[in-house]
């Protein structure tokens, strides 16, 4: 199934805020139950099951005793699911934040929310390969973040647990974005996505 | 609170070293060095958001204590986080410090309120850290919508300094 880039807002009645939305590469539900399998495929293939796994959606559906599955899904995610290499780096220190130890920022500084993990790391997935590549920032609260500056504008998204995603950003040429949602992990906000776009 | 008025949260004094000045500085630390960017510059974890909305973002008012004091607390903090894999204990990364008046200038983006109350909170010693009498706090002036607060933590970026090590704070 190949990445299908944006149809511009299909959802846009009754004052809901514009989504942009990317094809996802895989049912969700599929990817759960294959993200054992894809730690054998090396680093790409564990950030791909730590979403999966992350996903409170699928963690009532997670079933990995479907080998044919685990071997066909594996393979799309690759084929189809690459991430830009512009965001590698980003993605590998996001995803390293899941080690950092209780303490790790001082006093009372909890360890990073593995959901909230997830989300960033769906979020940069869903991200156009124009885009810059974003700082991946956690805080001492257990939240984890994207965060963009560059000489037109300054981005700062957060996501927590229960798949709560808040941002801000601001553009020389765009109004402000700003909002909280319940980040789905397939769909960015079309106000954001204006202000990534062109950051 | 309109945006030339103090909050009454910041005309009771709770310590021995009285009320903040505006014209004072207060000083973040920087436990760990993933918070400053790439590119140099901070990044918004170093402002958590749930301090800034109601728990309250730690600060050091460190015009009124000395640099021993402040590489004391420093350290004291440092010496909390666990040891690495090497097995060595992080070293504290610095310092970054701000006005209180920028903090306290800080208004919505209708201008039309304050969005930051900031004052004196001094701490008792607990656990492995000293007792502090020149601890403060910033603090959200409303229950800010989470997407105020991110706007709240662009700005702090812009605020504070650089990060520098405590012998520079007191140049």
């Amino acid at each position: 199934m190949a990445s299908a880039l944006l149809q511009t807002h299909p959802y846009h009645d009754q004052g809901a805020p514009s989504l942009y939305v990317w094809e996802s590469v895989t049912n969700p539900k599929t990817q759960s139950a294959l993200a054992p399998a894809r730690f054998n495929l090396g680093y790409v293939g564990a950030i791909s099951a730590l979403i999966a796994l992350t996903n409170p959606a699928n963690a009532a559906t997670t079933r990995i005793e479907q080998p044919h599955l685990i071997e066909s899904s594996a393979l799309r995610v690759h084929k189809s699911h690459v991430l830009p290499t512009q965001f590698l780096e980003a993605q590998n220190e996001m995803a390293s934040f899941g080690s950092l130890p209780p303490g790790w920022d001082g006093p009372g500084s909890v360890t990073p929310v593995r959901t909230a993990i997830g989300d960033a790391l769906a979020f940069l997935r869903l991200l156009p390969a124009s885009a810059p590549s974003p700082e991946a920032t956690a805080s001492a609260d257990g939240s984890v973040g994207w965060y963009w500056r560059t000489p037109k504008a300054a981005i700062s998204i957060t996501f927590r647990s229960a798949s709560k995603m808040a941002y801000y950003g601001e553009h020389r040429d765009f109004d402000a974005a700003r909002g909280v949602v319940d980040f789905d992990r397939h769909s960015i906000p079309g106000d954001l996505f204006d202000v990534i776009r062109f950051a | 609170m309109q945006p030339s008025n103090l909050c009454t949260c910041e005309e009771v004094p709770r310590g021995p070293l009285g009320l903040l000045n505006s014209n004072e500085r207060v000083a973040r630390v920087v436990v760990n060095p993933s918070h400053i960017a790439k590119k140099g510059g901070l990044k918004p974890g170093l402002f958590p958001p749930s301090h800034i909305k109601t728990a309250g973002l730690s600060l050091v008012r460190v015009d009124l204590i000395s640099l021993e004091e402040l590489k004391k607390l420093g350290n004291a903090i440092a010496s909390v986080v666990p040891v690495g894999k090497d097995g060595a204990q992080p070293k504290l990364a610095g310092f970054v410090t701000c006005l209180v008046e920028s903090l306290r200038k800080e208004v919505s983006t209708d201008a039309d309120h304050r969005t930051l109350c900031v004052h004196d909170d001094p701490t008792e010693a607990e656990n492995d850290l000293p007792e502090n009498p020149a601890h403060a706090i910033a603090v959200g002036t409303l229950v800010h919508d989470d997407s105020e607060i991110e706007r709240i933590r662009l700005r702090m970026i812009d605020l504070f300094t650089p990060l520098m090590q405590a012998e520079n704070v007191y140049l």
